[in-house]
């Protein structure tokens, strides 16, 4: 084992109003991990990944609202402690893909992208010392993040998010906006 | 060192620090405001979820000033827990504003009375701004300044579940004026209230009211981002704050009175890192929090308590408290926040095994923003006070400026998790009579550590609490403190306006001290 990580995986089952905590954690995490040589892209299999997390099949999803993009630019911005944890993620993500299915994630049909993720959420992918289900709950809410935050932070491209769920009515989204109604 | 003297010198700016600040410098006082955090003004604030309550524009980087905090004796990890919102006006600038008074059996255990804190209370709620129209079983002499802020429809449902079942559901008093207020403009139900500033300052924050009002006095230094690091004794007397400046530079405020309220937790802590007040060994000791529960129901889309005009109603604000045949207790219905990140991770959680994704999370984001209407319920009882809850200097971690951080261990009583678990079978209760489709739990967290009390009590035992009935030090004369730390109990409804009532108090006292020449 390189790390215990069962502290970790209880911040990081706490998001919501104290998301900060989680990605703290995960930053502590991200030092521990040892760094691998690493020809994955890491943007491009976190933007599958998450557009598996919120699919494209009946409405929008994660690909949409360039979650990728939102990921790439929070990674390398507030959050860029946490760049070499999830540059392990997207390592993990390929290198059992590739044993399962013999193909990068990527490549994969989504039903079996789908499994990866499973496995992962569950923390079944047969690796050691890797904080499985807290990395998949870092994904799982940076996916969210990206989808339904204001787009002046890279995702939500064109509002598609908000759209998608009805939110929020115009006049609600800048201060200013819709006063004197 | 540059040193600095005043009459009075206040650390911290939010509901107990500010409503101090106002009464000291209207007595005449020069008053030293001290905040940690950036002087945020109505413009600064703005709708954006992520940055305004997922990343540190009001609470630290937990990276730099964390807490070390323990769960039910579980290991201490750096966390953002427990810190209240770091800016002139503290966490009343980013509350709900849910303004209960306490009742007269919350008092139980402390030196002073209902009776003691009534002319405060009344005090607080003409000079802010309070919307409500009375609580049941709630004393009061004269009715809330403001009448409450329209009600979404829904809260009809509400009020008639509760009356099939023999409740009585009021209007929750909130902080946010209803109407055009002492040059203050009436809220314009955004709905943006907590986890955000309020850009028009209808919320009734400090910031808002009581700084605002002792800067017009002159008698008011305030002084933001300023790290109070340590209060220094000086021939037996409170004497003297050393605190570090905007840029970082050690600087010292004399004063005859040094007020502390930097929340139950941050309190502890400076006292422990000053090694002052503490002769009983329980500053820190009895931490307590608010006992938490929350679900939600969903409701027909096409029910006409939700019509299309009503939408922008964002409260349904109906509260039930002390209800018969289970815990002292607060219950709150409202609509739920317009934070659809927030949102979104609620309806992904799941009581075991990791949250929905793909198909599972559409349909269930589908179902609540698109198929259906939801109420959500809080309750808030007490928190007993136990050896697994408590602050302490930590051994190892210093923050940004080098000094030791809180170590919080938090931990819930069994008994106030049960009183908190017949308070959610209650809330179900309504939900039900009210014809909800369907009901859930909002998730695991059964302690709400934005409301803290208890680290350095009140009581006339020097051996058994840490502040007199006037909230001074036993040990040393001229420390007073004016936040949450000093209650005896955690009562059973949010506290701030309790708050600010006793921070008034205490500031009264101080007046009158310094007036016959005792301090």
């Amino acid at each position: 084992m390189l790390f215990d990580p069962r502290g970790h995986l209880e911040s990081l089952g706490r998001l919501g109003r104290r998301g900060l905590i989680g990605w703290i954690a995960l930053a502590a995490l991200a030092r521990k991990v040892r760094a691998q040589a690493a020809p994955t892209d890491t943007v491009a299999v976190l933007d599958a990944a998450a557009a598996r997390i919120l699919p494209s099949e009946d409405g929008p999803g994660a690909r949409e609202a360039k979650v990728g993009r939102f990921i790439d630019r929070e990674l390398q911005g507030g959050l860029s402690a946490l760049r070499p944890a999830f540059e392990q993620l997207a390592r993990l993500l390929d290198l059992w893909s590739q044993k399962a299915f013999g193909k990068p994630f990527t490549m994969l049909a989504p039903v079996d992208q789908d499994s990866v993720l499973g496995k992962l959420a569950r923390g079944q992918i047969p690796v050691r010392g890797f904080p499985q289900q807290a990395m998949f709950r870092g994904l799982h809410t940076l996916t969210l993040e990206g989808f339904l935050s204001d787009p002046v932070h890279g995702g939500n491209d064109g509002e598609v998010g908000w759209r998608a769920i009805g939110f929020p009515e115009p006049h609600l989204r800048k201060p200013g906006s819709g006063h004197g109604h | 060192m540059a040193t600095e003297a005043f009459d009075a010198c206040v650390v911290g700016s939010g509901a107990g620090g500010g409503a101090a600040a106002w009464s000291l410098a209207r007595a005449g006082l020069r008053v030293l405001v001290l905040e940690r955090g950036p002087h945020y003004v109505a413009k600064d604030f703005f709708h954006d979820e992520l940055a305004v309550c997922r990343r540190d524009f009001f609470v630290p980087d937990p990276s730099r000033d964390p807490h070390m905090v323990s769960r039910e004796g579980g290991g201490a990890e750096r966390s953002a827990d427990g810190w209240i919102a770091c800016c002139v006006g503290g966490g009343t600038v980013h509350m709900s504003g849910y303004f209960f008074r306490m009742h007269r059996e919350d008092f139980r255990g402390w030196p002073i009375s209902f009776d003691d804190l009534e002319p405060f209370y009344e005090e607080v709620e003409r000079e802010i701004g309070v919307s409500g129209a009375g609580v049941p079983g709630e004393p009061r002499r004269k009715a809330h300044p403001l009448p409450p802020l329209l009600a979404h429809p829904a809260a009809r449902l509400i009020e008639e579940a509760c009356a099939k079942m023999g409740l009585r559901a009021f209007p929750i008093p909130r902080a946010i004026v209803s109407g055009d207020y002492r040059g203050r403009q009436a809220c314009t139900y955004c709905g943006f209230c907590g986890s955000y500033g309020c850009e028009v300052d209808a919320k009734s924050s400090t910031l808002a009211t009581f700084l605002a009002a002792a800067q017009r006095t002159g008698g008011l230094t305030l002084r933001a981002g300023c790290r109070a690091t340590r209060i220094v004794p000086e021939r037996g007397r409170a004497g003297a704050v050393l605190y570090l400046d905007g840029r970082g530079r050690e600087r010292r405020a004399r004063a005859r009175a040094i007020v502390v309220a930097c929340s139950a937790i941050e309190t502890a802590r400076l006292l422990l890192a000053s090694a002052v007040a503490n002769s009983s060994g329980l500053v820190g000791k009895g931490l307590m929090f608010a006992a938490l529960g929350a679900g939600y129901g969903r409701f027909p889309r096409d029910s006409p308590a939700w019509s299309r005009a009503a939408d922008r109603l964002p409260f349904i604000d109906r509260a039930l408290q002390d209800l018969p045949g289970a815990a002292r207790g607060t219950i709150l219905f409202q609509r739920p926040h317009p934070n659809p990140i927030f949102q979104a991770e609620k309806l992904a959680w799941n009581r075991s095994g990791p949250p929905a994704f793909g198909a599972d999370l559409k349909r269930r984001l589908r179902e609540f923003f698109l198929e259906t209407h939801t109420v959500e319920w809080e309750s808030f009882s007490e928190f007993l006070p136990h050896d697994g809850c408590d602050v302490s200097l930590d051994p190892s971690v210093k923050d940004a400026a080098g000094h030791p951080v809180a170590r919080v261990r938090i931990g819930l009583h069994p008994a106030s998790l049960a009183g908190s678990d017949q308070l959610a079978a209650r809330a179900r209760e309504v939900l039900s009579a009210a014809g909800a489709l369907r009901q859930g739990e909002s998730g695991d967290e059964r302690v709400y550590t934005v409301l803290q009390s208890g680290t350095a009590r009140m009581g006339a035992d020097a051996s058994t609490s840490v502040v007199d009935a006037a909230c001074q030090s036993h040990d040393l004369k001229g420390l007073f403190v004016a936040d949450s730390s000093s209650f005896c109990s955690s009562g059973s409804a949010p506290f701030t306006l309790t708050i600010m009532a006793n921070a008034m108090r205490v500031a009264a006292g101080i007046a009158g001290r310094m007036r016959r020449r005792e301090l």
